[in-house]
């Protein structure tokens, strides 16, 4: 039965973003085009303000690493804002009236509720996805947070950081919908955990079959990886190859796909709802005629 | 695209069996050839958005700044806010007369 109400999601889901994929299309690019920008001008900035910069890498390092995870995180905000404006744009296709969306609509989104989506984004991927990339633990200096994945107890672990991640998406994904119907915060992460609570195996169901195609493989990929641990001249290019191709398919169809789905599942569950901007809004003009 | 935050007055049916334009202005915007085409499927039928771009093959962006002009002059409104098995909502627009004339006078 489940299953019936996934399959549906992502019918309903690939069918709209196939009618409205230059918006989606544009809003994407421009998310790329601002976040390569960005780094680019602070990077400008800096140079313009100490022009050794480049040659006293060496000598200010660690000085120079901060700013470079300051410079790199200021991207990702505004990419990821940008990102989630298409939950805007997903709104407009399937509660607005008009069944269509224009690349622009998300600009007016992105003024709204910018600094929501930051929280959002930060409450449900900030755990969950440095977990699930799972590149955190190994990065030079945490050598030894998690067990390397060569050893059964590595990979028990990561599998059970990988469910831990999946769970917490699902539990606040809805909100990115929510903020976009209700408008406000506090009340978007109510209204996603109601949606959990009210609907859990259509939630699972649905965010399941996303992360089996958009997440899994390369989970996967580097689970491999990391057991076989080839030499990087002999996995380097198909590393490359296999990460290129499955990035601009997350990029360029999971992503919209997440922002319909989010939106799909919404409308879709009956749970107690708050009021809906577009309700207050009638509702007040009603008591004052 | 913001969500329109008036539509039950707009969705009450003002349809009326004859309307003459008369102002030279509003008489312009419907000698517009995408708005003359657009009106004379409404006169017909309620449409929504997805429907007159397939009939008439015009960018829906396009259509729905003609629906919203076209709109502002009384030529057509909201006839009806449906929602699909998908719960998607879809606003159907109506042309708000079944005939319309156009008079005008030189002189």
């Amino acid at each position: 039965m489940e299953m019936n109400g996934t399959r549906r999601d992502f019918r309903e889901s690939w069918k709209l973003l196939k009618s409205n994929y230059r918006a989606f299309l544009g809003i994407e690019l421009f998310a790329i085009g601002a976040f390569l920008l960005t780094i680019l001008a602070l990077f400008a900035i800096q140079f313009a303000l100490d022009p050794n910069f480049v040659f006293t890498f060496s000598s200010g390092m660690i000085q120079s690493m901060h700013y470079r995870v300051v410079i790199i995180a200021i991207g990702f905000m505004l990419l990821t804002t940008f990102i989630n404006c298409q939950t805007g744009l997903a709104y407009d296709v399937m509660s607005s009236g008009e069944m269509f969306t224009e690349f622009r609509s998300a600009f007016s989104y992105f003024r709204q509720h910018w600094w929501k989506y930051i929280l959002i984004t930060f409450l449900m991927g900030g755990l969950g996805l440095s977990i699930n990339a799972g590149g955190l633990p190994r990065q030079p200096g945490f050598p030894d947070y998690f067990p390397s994945p060569d050893t059964p107890l590595g990979i028990f672990i990561m599998l059970v950081a990988f469910v831990i991640g999946f769970l917490w998406h699902c539990l606040f994904v809805q909100s990115l919908a929510s903020i976009n119907a209700q408008g406000s915060f506090i009340r978007s992460i109510r209204e996603s955990y109601r949606i959990f609570r009210a609907n859990p195996k259509r939630v699972l169901s649905t965010w399941g079959l996303y992360y089996l195609i958009f997440f899994f493989p390369s989970f996967l990929f580097e689970l491999i990886l990391g057991i076989l641990n080839p030499s990087l001249e002999e996995s380097g290019f198909i590393m490359g190859i296999f990460f290129l191709i499955y990035a601009l398919i997350v990029i360029f169809i999971g992503l919209p796909m997440h922002a319909l789905l989010v939106t799909g599942l919404y409308n879709n569950i009956e749970f107690q709802r708050f009021p809906t901007k577009v309700e207050l809004v009638r509702k007040q003009s009603g008591e004052t005629e | 695209m913001e969500e329109d935050p008036n539509p039950p007055s707009q969705t009450t049916n003002n349809r009326r069996d004859k309307l003459v334009l008369t102002d030279p202005k509003v008489i312009r915007i419907v000698l517009h050839e995408q708005k003359l085409q657009i009106l004379n499927i409404l006169l017909h039928d309620m449409k929504n958005i997805q429907d007159l771009r397939d009939i008439t093959q015009i960018n829906p962006g396009t259509i729905k700044r003609n629906l919203d002009e076209l709109m502002e002059h009384g030529l057509v409104y909201i006839a009806a806010i449906k929602k699909s098995d998908y719960n998607i909502t879809m606003k159907y627009y109506r042309a708000t007369a079944n005939h319309i004339d156009i008079s005008f006078n030189l002189g």
